[in-house]
C-alpha cells in the first residue's frame, strides 16, 4: 500500500492511502502515521478518496492513532470518503462518534 | 503446545467461540431490544412488551395477516426507541400530558434509528407516526387513514397502557379506561380501532393477561412463527441500535462500546480468527454494555469515587447484559463473550467468578479490550490514562494472572 504525505504547514499534514487498508498493510500505514506522529503535527488528516475498504486491523490502528494523537493534543480528521462500505462501516460501530469525518 | 504460566495447557481453551446461527426468532431480538428500552432506575418496566401484547391482541381482532401482525407487534415492541432519558420516559407515560414537542422528537428519532435496520424496511415508518392523531394537527399534516394502520394501532395501545395503574385491582379500572379512550374517539384515535377496543375490554382476560405478566407467554408463542434469515450484518445493525442507545446516557461512555467493539475486533483479526470471527467478536462489543441501561445515571455521571453499594448496583451490568442476550436463540458465544468481560481467568471477576478454563478465547478478547477503552478514556473522577500507562496497568493485571497473556501481546504490538 503506498500513501502519500502532503505537509500543508508545520501543524497539518494530509496523508492519502490508497487502495485497501487491510492486515496486510495496516502494519505500513501505522509507520506512516508514527511517523508524522513523531514530527508533532496537531492536525493530521487522512483522505480517503483512494480507499477503497478497510478491515477491522485498519480501523483498530486508526482507533489507537487517534488516541495518541490526542494524549498530544492533535486530532485526527478522515476526509473525502467515497466508498459507501466504508461510511456505512464507520456509522455502524459509531466511530464517527470517535474520530471526526468530514463530509 | 503452549504453556501457560501456571503452567496448564491451554490448547483447549483457545478456542474463540461459535458464530450466531444464520436462522433466528425476530420476537427474541426485538424482545432484548424493548428490554433494554424499558430498563432504567434499578428495575425493567414492560411498558414496550405490554404495548406489543395489546397491539396484538387488536391486530388478531382485525385478523391483519402474519406478516402484516409481526411487524405490528415487532414495531410495538420498540416504538420508544427514540426516546432518550428517564425524565421523558416519565413524562411519556402520563397519558394525554405527553407534550407535542416530545412526542414529535421521539417518533422521529426513533424512526431514524430503526432505519438502520435495513432488513426491516417498514418499521422505521410505524414508529414514526405512532403518536400521529386520527384527526390532529400533526407535525407532517398527516391524518386518518394516510397514517399506516401499524402506527394508529400502537398509537391507541401505547395510550391504553399508560392508563393502567399498578397499583389498583385492574378489573376495576376497565370502566375508567374505556371512558377515556371511548372520549378520544374520532380526535386522537381511529375510530374502527375504538370500537374494537371496546370488545377487547369486555373480555376480563384481556386484562388479567396484563395483570399477571401473562403477555410474556403469549408474545412467546407469538414470537414462534417471526424465525427468519438473519445473517451478521443484520445482526450487527441491531447491535449498532443497542450500542447508540447505551452509549447516549452519558458523554463519558458516550464512546465507550464503539471503542471496545473496535479494538475487540482488531484483535480477533490480529491473533489470526476470520472475517466472520472478528465481526461477530465486533457485534458482541457492540452489545457488550447492554446491561448498563440498568445502572442509574447519577452512578455512571458520578465525581469520585463509587461507594460499596453504588459499586454493587454498577456490578449488576453484566449479568443483565449476559442473561437478555442469552434469552436470544442462535446468538453463539455472542452471550458470553458481551456479558463475561469482567470475569478474571483467576475467577476473581464478576458475576459469574468464571475460571480461566471456562473463559474462551472471544470472552479473553473482550475483558482486555474493555480494560485498555475504559482506562484510556476520561471519567467523571479522572481523566485518561495515556496508552502506555494503560498496557503498564494491563500487564500487572496479565502478571496477576487475570487477563490473557496471548491477546495483551497481540494488543502490545499493535499499539
Amino acid at each position: 500500500m503506498e500513501s502519500k504525505i502532503t505537509e500543508i504547514d508545520s501543524s497539518k499534514v494530509v496523508i492519502s492511502p490508497q487502495g485497501d487498508i487491510d492486515f496486510s498493510n495496516s502494519q505500513q500505514l501505522k509507520e506512516v502515521l508514527l511517523q508524522v506522529f513523531e514530527q508533532d503535527f496537531k492536525q493530521v488528516i487522512l483522505d480517503f478518496s483512494e480507499v477503497e475498504s478497510i478491515d477491522s486491523s485498519g480501523l483498530g490502528k486508526l482507533l489507537l492513532f487517534q488516541k495518541k494523537l490526542k494524549e498530544k493534543g492533535g486530532t485526527l480528521i478522515i476526509r473525502n470518503v467515497k466508498s459507501d462500505y466504508i461510511k456505512n462501516m464507520f456509522e455502524m460501530i459509531h466511530l464517527n462518534k470517535v474520530i471526526e469525518i468530514e463530509a | 503446545m503452549r504453556q501457560t504460566k501456571n503452567g496448564e495447557k491451554n490448547v483447549e481453551i483457545k478456542k474463540l467461540g461459535n458464530l450466531p446461527n444464520s436462522e433466528m426468532r425476530l420476537s427474541e431480538l426485538f424482545i432484548t431490544l424493548s428490554s433494554a428500552l424499558d430498563m432504567g432506575n434499578f428495575e425493567i418496566l414492560d411498558h414496550s412488551r405490554r404495548v406489543a401484547y395489546i397491539a396484538l391482541e387488536i391486530g388478531g381482532l382485525l385478523e391483519l395477516e402474519a406478516e402484516e401482525l409481526n411487524q405490528l407487534v415487532l414495531a410495538a415492541l420498540v416504538h420508544d426507541v427514540g426516546i432518550v432519558d428517564y425524565e421523558n420516559k416519565a413524562k411519556a407515560k402520563k397519558v394525554f400530558q405527553i407534550d407535542l414537542e416530545l412526542a414529535e422528537s421521539h417518533c422521529k428519532l426513533g424512526s431514524e434509528l430503526i432505519e438502520k435496520l435495513t432488513f426491516m424496511p417498514d418499521l422505521a415508518d410505524i414508529i414514526h407516526y405512532h403518536h400521529h392523531k386520527w384527526n390532529g394537527k400533526n407535525f407532517n399534516l398527516v391524518r386518518k387513514s394516510k397514517i399506516p394502520l401499524a402506527s394508529r394501532i400502537i398509537h391507541l395501545a401505547d395510550r391504553i397502557e399508560s392508563l393502567i395503574k399498578p397499583a389498583t385491582f385492574i378489573l376495576n379500572q376497565v370502566e375508567g379506561i374505556s371512558r377515556e379512550i371511548n372520549a378520544k374517539s374520532g380526535s386522537w384515535f381511529d375510530p374502527e380501532l375504538v370500537k374494537i377496543f371496546s370488545a377487547l375490554a369486555q373480555k376480563e382476560s384481556f386484562w388479567l393477561n396484563l395483570k399477571v405478566k401473562e403477555y410474556n407467554n403469549i408474545l412467546e408463542r407469538w414470537g414462534q412463527k417471526t424465525r427468519t434469515n438473519i445473517n451478521l450484518s443484520d445482526l450487527e445493525s441491531l447491535a449498532s441500535i443497542v450500542a447508540h442507545l447505551i452509549d447516549r446516557v452519558s458523554p463519558f461512555t458516550s464512546r465507550h462500546s464503539s471503542g471496545v467493539a473496535t479494538i475487540a475486533a482488531m484483535l480477533t483479526n490480529d491473533l489470526g480468527y476470520s472475517l466472520e470471527e472478528q465481526r461477530a467478536v465486533r457485534i458482541a462489543g457492540l452489545f457488550h454494555d447492554l446491561g448498563k441501561l440498568i445502572v442509574p445515571n447519577e452512578i455512571i455521571e458520578k465525581r469520585g469515587e463509587l461507594t460499596e453499594l453504588e459499586y454493587r448496583v454498577v456490578k449488576q451490568h453484566t449479568f443483565y447484559t449476559y442473561t437478555l442476550l442469552d434469552k436470544i436463540e442462535g446468538l453463539g458465544s455472542i452471550p458470553q463473550w458481551a456479558g463475561f468481560h469482567h470475569e478474571r481467568l483467576d475467577g476473581t471477576g464478576y458475576p459469574f467468578r468464571i475460571q480461566g478454563k471456562d473463559l474462551n478465547m472471544g470472552s479473553r478478547i473482550m475483558a482486555v479490550s474493555d480494560v485498555f477503552q475504559a482506562l484510556t478514556e476520561d471519567r467523571p473522577y479522572r481523566s485518561a490514562f495515556s496508552i502506555a500507562k494503560a498496557v503498564e496497568i494491563i500487564d500487572e493485571m496479565q502478571q496477576e494472572l487475570k487477563l490473557d497473556a496471548d491477546v495483551i501481546s497481540v494488543l502490545k504490538n499493535a499499539v
